[in-house]
């Protein structure tokens, strides 16, 4: 069903967007910032359910790719993303329907809101990837065949670059890349776009009314004085996601972090606290959490969600903000099938970013 | 007797006062309690350490103040001065408006007109734009009849403060008496946080001056003709009156960070947790080579993120005048602090206070515990507090290891060793005014920050934000003979597609004279 979404939802939904980020995605605060900025003059958002898209409209993603750091010293320009798509329609000559994510984890949770607020257009309850990944082939369209091209990528001053062709969705990565970075760091993207009838085959649907749920959840368990990291594992169950599963309880003991490979990689050791007294839990980031193990052995990997949450809040911590001694939770949530076949792991399981290890399922641990 | 010291904390219920001697020895301390003005009481507690000692006014070298009026004047929101805004970027930063996370009355009351204008850095120092120049001379004579202060915001200024330093001047030249404050000047990376902190540097420019114009006339009057004035600052450093003038908003929360640099210097100990118990909260923090560890966070002030060098610090809501309810343990708000000698029970009034509690389990010994004592609430209440006070040094602390941990302020007799977690529990001799003996004690320091590109073109040096740092060190009041780098940090750029990051310099050095 299709919903309305407000300036007031804002808040559960970047809650929620850093929880599907799995620890990375960038911090949305930026996109929720830029959202209420937008929101505050165009007032509200239609968001339509995938199965509600006609077969022949066009539909495309809008998102923000780069260095977030950049992102938040050189705000964007208000209509930057909206200058990608208009771009990326008048090449093709189409008029798009809607606009949706191409990435529900993290900032990009919140982008596709600000560009459609700015265009009039609504946005789908749906993605591409249902969680946060680094790199613009990552997604469910590039495993249904579907190319990220033509693109158009936007940056602050009116240039837009067109990337009209690339021969695969890994080459258009590194094309794009090579863009945003030329373009100071970062840029917004337009790109994969298709028809609503492509869409509804390839895309996870919900993945935005998860987020907000999960956020709602989380500021309600708040209020109430409920266990917030309980509230957020019973939300999760929506939309092919499994329920979080509570993997450990602890605090940070260390964390260690290597620099210079592009993104922040290191690995997080936690001491149990509770009934997970005795117990060390070890977190592997690639800014996102990729392999999570308990006294050695793997509990859980991508793609399925790995995040920590502070534990009497209920709040995603980045992993750039881990720290000795805060109190955690770390919460499992399974992610839909649809990222865990065999053809999906390829690009996105353990050892696509680097781990000697295969997918494990997320281990049975009470929630 | 060169050298001579006063170091005088204003915190919320008290005012702190100490005579040092060249050694950095207290000689005499007083602890006034403070009822509105704090200035009054600031000058009567420098009296009265003066009489004590037997010193003559003339022979005290330095001053160093932490003043409490820039923070008050922001909770009560008075005395702001109406700002204009400068952005200088344009047309990166248009997607939000200024101050967005502001409180409306303040806003309202500060921001008086704004402006994005052309210009700024990429992260590797290319010029976005030109700088608009005209744009920027027809914002100030537009504005001049309304505006009494400017607040300049370029994108990457950090790094390249430039053609922030450049809008400066063009602003001097049309209005050579409009105070200006640069945001490069203020705060680190992050574009919203540094716009936060320069618009309320700049709003709170005439109260800081009236401050220190009170304050130094005080100083006049008791005969401290001799004595150069410092300011503390947010970050347990000092900082000279022409440095503070520019850049009042440091010394919004310098309370803090002057407790924890006092608990290091009264004990010699400078690597350890600090405990500083008060009225109505205790605040736990950590030091490394006597300094306070920086938080990395998004600092907020009256509300509004900021993004100065503040310490990390995890606060907790019992204090010595902390109301121990009937509900079970929950500390709430409601506190007695400032009439904790006739409310609470020891003390022959009718409140359950931590005080009574850590009374009635043998850690202090103060007035009399009345015969119908609720022994089993204080005890309950009391074992909260202290499990809150042991997590909170873990949670400080910079690993598992043991560390000393150090008691300071009027409200550490409620606490005692052993703790879990420290290798020993100090409690030094004039904890109770550990916040005006860090102000004493303490040294001028300089940020700087640069990005370093590796293998490409433009971007800064090491070598370069180490000489930004130290110039902004001398300018703040170090002895360049004493300056030293106290601090690198290197932080990389993500997803960047070229290897870069973000290296920021501290630098510290003794005052001109101070021997230690």
């Amino acid at each position: 069903m299709s919903f309305t979404l407000r300036s007031s939802d804002l808040g559960a939904l970047s809650i929620g967007s850093a929880v599907l980020g799995s620890g990375g995605g960038g911090d949305p605060a930026l996109g929720r910032r830029m959202a209420e900025a937008v929101l505050k003059e165009a007032g509200t958002v239609e968001v339509v359910e995938a199965d509600e898209l006609p077969d022949d409209v066009w539909v495309l993603s809008a998102s923000s790719m780069g260095s977030p750091a950049v992102l938040y010293e050189k705000i964007p320009d208000r209509g930057q993303g909206a200058r990608a798509v208009e771009a990326l329609a008048a090449h093709m000559g189409i008029t798009p329907y809607a606009i949706f994510s191409a990435e529900a984890g993290g900032i990009n949770g919140l982008i596709p809101i600000v560009v459609a607020a700015e265009m009039g257009l609504k946005l789908v309850d749906a993605d591409g990837t249902g969680r946060a990944f680094p790199e613009l082939h990552m997604e469910t369209f590039h495993l249904h065949g579907l190319s990220g091209t033509p693109a158009c990528l936007a940056d602050e001053t009116g240039d837009v670059v067109l990337l009209a062709k690339t021969r695969d969705n890994r080459t258009y990565e590194r094309l794009a890349r090579a863009v945003s970075s030329r373009f100071g760091g970062y840029a917004m993207v337009a790109d994969y776009p298709m028809t609503g009838r492509d869409f509804k085959e390839s895309a996870l649907r919900g993945t935005l009314s998860l987020a907000l749920g999960m956020g709602r959840a989380v500021l309600d368990a708040q209020v109430r004085g409920r266990d917030p990291v309980a509230a957020l594992s019973r939300a999760s169950h929506v939309n092919g996601y499994g329920r979080g599963k509570r993997l450990f309880s602890g605090k940070v003991a260390e964390v260690v972090r290597r620099s210079g490979e592009g993104s922040a990689h290191g690995v997080a050791t936690l001491e149990g606290l509770g009934t997970d007294a005795g117990s060390v839990f070890r977190l592997d980031f690639k800014t996102e959490i990729s392999v999570a193990s308990r006294d050695g052995r793997i509990s859980g990997t991508v793609p399925d969600i790995l995040t920590v949450l502070e534990a009497s809040t209920g709040l995603p911590i980045h992993t750039d903000r881990l720290r000795y001694g805060q109190r955690v939770a770390v919460v499992g949530i399974p992610v839909p099938e649809a990222l865990k076949t065999p053809e999906a792991l390829e690009v996105w399981g353990p050892r696509a970013f680097g781990y000697d290890t295969d997918y494990h399922r997320l281990g049975k641990v009470k929630a | 007797m060169d050298g001579l010291r006063l170091g005088i904390d204003t915190g919320r219920t008290n005012v702190d006062v100490v005579l040092m001697n060249r050694e950095g020895r207290v000689m005499a301390a007083a602890k006034r309690p403070r009822s509105g003005s704090a200035m009054p009481q600031a000058e009567e507690g420098i009296r009265q350490v003066l009489d004590a000692s037997g010193i003559p006014p003339g022979d005290v070298a330095y001053v160093m103040l932490a003043t409490s009026a820039v923070a008050d004047a922001l909770r009560d929101g008075t005395e702001l001065l109406p700002v204009g805004l400068i952005r200088i970027g344009s047309p990166a930063t248009r997607a939000i408006g200024p101050l967005a996370d502001w409180p409306k009355p303040l806003k309202k009351m500060a921001l008086r007109a704004h402006v994005a204008l052309s210009g700024g850095y990429e992260y590797d120092g290319r010029p976005i734009g030109e700088l608009d120049r005209e744009g920027i001379a027809r914002f100030v004579r537009t504005h001049l009849g309304m505006i009494k202060s400017l607040a300049v915001v370029g994108v990457f200024s950090p790094a390249q403060p430039r053609q922030e330093l450049e809008a400066q001047e063009i602003a001097h030249e049309l209005a050579p008496d409009l105070s200006v404050s640069l945001s490069h000047e203020l705060g680190a990376m992050g574009f919203f946080e540094r716009e936060n902190a320069t618009v309320l540097n700049a709003a709170v420019g005439r109260v800081a001056e009236t401050a220190i114009m009170d304050f130094s006339r005080r100083l006049g009057a008791i005969g401290l003709t001799n004595a150069r004035l410092y300011l503390s600052q947010n970050d347990g450093t000092l900082m000279s009156v022409a440095y503070a003038l520019r850049h009042p908003i440091r010394t919004v929360s310098s309370s803090a960070a002057n407790a924890m640099r006092g608990a290091g210097w009264l004990t010699g100990v400078e690597d350890a947790v600090v405990v500083d118990v008060g009225g109505e909260r205790t605040t736990i923090g950590m030091i490394r080579q006597g300094y306070p560890r920086s938080s990395h966070l998004s600092a907020t002030i009256v509300g509004i993120p900021t993004n100065f060098p503040l310490p990390d610090l995890w606060t907790l809501p019992w204090g010595g005048g902390t109301v121990i309810g009937r509900t079970k343990g929950k500390a709430s708000p409601p506190c007695v602090a400032e009439h904790l000698e006739t409310e609470s029970l020891v003390f022959g009034g009718h409140t359950l206070t931590l005080t009574d509690a850590a009374v009635s389990e043998g850690v202090a010994s103060l007035g009399r515990l009345p015969k119908d004592f609720p022994h089993l609430r204080a005890r309950r209440a009391y074992a909260e507090f202290r499990q809150a006070v042991e997590e909170g040094i873990d949670r400080m602390k910079n690993g598992p290891s043991a560390t000393p941990v150090l008691l300071v302020g009027g409200g550490s007799l409620l606490i005692d060793g052993p703790l879990a977690g420290a290798s020993e529990v100090l409690r030094p001799r004039y904890h109770d005014v550990a916040g005006a003996v860090g102000a004493a004690t303490q040294e001028a320091s300089g940020r700087a920050e640069r990005i370093r590109i590796e293998g490409g073109e433009g971007g800064g040096t090491l070598d370069a934000a180490i000489a930004a740092a130290m110039a902004d060190a001398v300018r703040a009041g170090a002895d360049p003979a004493t300056a030293r780098v106290r601090e690198i940090e290197e932080i990389p750029l993500d997803y960047l597609g070229s290897r870069a990051e973000r290296i920021r310099v501290t630098v510290s050095g003794r005052l001109p004279g101070v021997a230690s």
